[in-house]
């Protein structure tokens, strides 16, 4: 680890599907105020959109954090956390995280984020999950 | 001429919005206004159907646009093929993605296709990670 000073920053989002457009942009921003590559931003984006998307659709209706936090400079990360009523040993791990086939409707989302981070850490705490996705930074 | 229809991406609207596209098909078509508009304030997809039958799409097709492009696509179904113009697409993900692939389903259904046009490399991008490129026809791309 080399931690500098918590470098964190978040915002709350409602569990409505306009949100996924909001936090996007919001995740674009504080990318690019860090001098993110921009391949880094547009992979940071469509992960962002589909951890939203999927609150929006399986979480508990309640408002949902999304956060980056830049402590560490040898990743990028980018966080959502939301209410839900799944217990631990429902979630499944990220490493089962794949992407549906073409015929099947839904199934992708997930999928997507496994594939497009090279870390992803998940956990529920009481009534909370949280998913942290990582990319290791190549610029330094 | 083209016809604009503008919706919002909320989903509460689609029924209205689809209706008004419905009856600007039928009456303000042949009065020569060229427009409908059901704007909002959070906006994020807008389509437009080309008197050909292209329906062209400006915006980001994620959870808010895919249903509502969705129902656009549903109301053009009897075109064959279906062209969707993807010119003005930065950004599509995977609830995006549902919206297309299910146009396509529909379409095989009826030994017809869906074609791609002026796709970018977000959309490209994503059909090749989901894998689902064979599902349609990608009649052109962009850089």
């Amino acid at each position: 680890m080399n931690l500098s000073a918590v470098d964190r920053e978040h915002q709350l989002f409602d569990s409505v599907p306009e949100s996924a457009r909001a936090a996007r942009k919001f995740v674009g921003e504080i990318l690019r105020h860090r001098l993110a590559p921009n391949s880094v931003v547009v992979d940071f984006r469509l992960v962002t959109s589909e951890l939203v998307s999927n609150v929006i659709e399986h979480g508990d209706g309640m408002r949902l954090t999304v956060f980056g936090d830049f402590s560490d400079n040898h990743w990028w990360e980018i966080g959502v956390v939301a209410g839900t009523t799944l217990s631990s040993s429902k979630l499944k791990q990220p490493n089962e995280w794949t992407v549906a086939g073409s015929e099947d409707r839904t199934g992708r989302g997930l999928g997507l984020v496994r594939q497009l981070m090279d870390d992803v850490i998940t956990d529920i705490s009481g009534d909370l999950v949280s998913v942290r996705c990582r990319r290791r930074r190549t610029e330094n | 001429m083209r016809v604009m229809v503008t919706i919002t991406p909320l989903t509460q609207r689609l029924d209205l919005a689809v209706r008004n596209l419905a009856d600007f098909m039928t009456h303000e078509c042949l009065e020569g206004d060229p427009r409908v508009n059901e704007a909002g304030d959070n906006e994020s997809l807008t389509v437009e159907i080309d008197l050909d039958g292209t329906i062209v799409v400006h915006g980001d097709i994620d959870i808010a646009g895919g249903p509502t492009l969705e129902a656009v696509i549903m109301s053009h179904e009897t075109n064959n093929p279906i062209v969707i113009d993807l010119d003005d697409v930065s950004f599509i993900d995977s609830s995006g993605l549902r919206s297309l692939l299910g146009a396509s389903r529909r379409a095989h259904a009826r030994n017809s296709t869906v074609k791609l046009r002026s796709v970018g490399p977000e959309v490209t991008r994503l059909l090749q990670i989901t894998g689902t490129v064979d599902q349609f026809i990608i009649e052109s791309s962009r850089g």
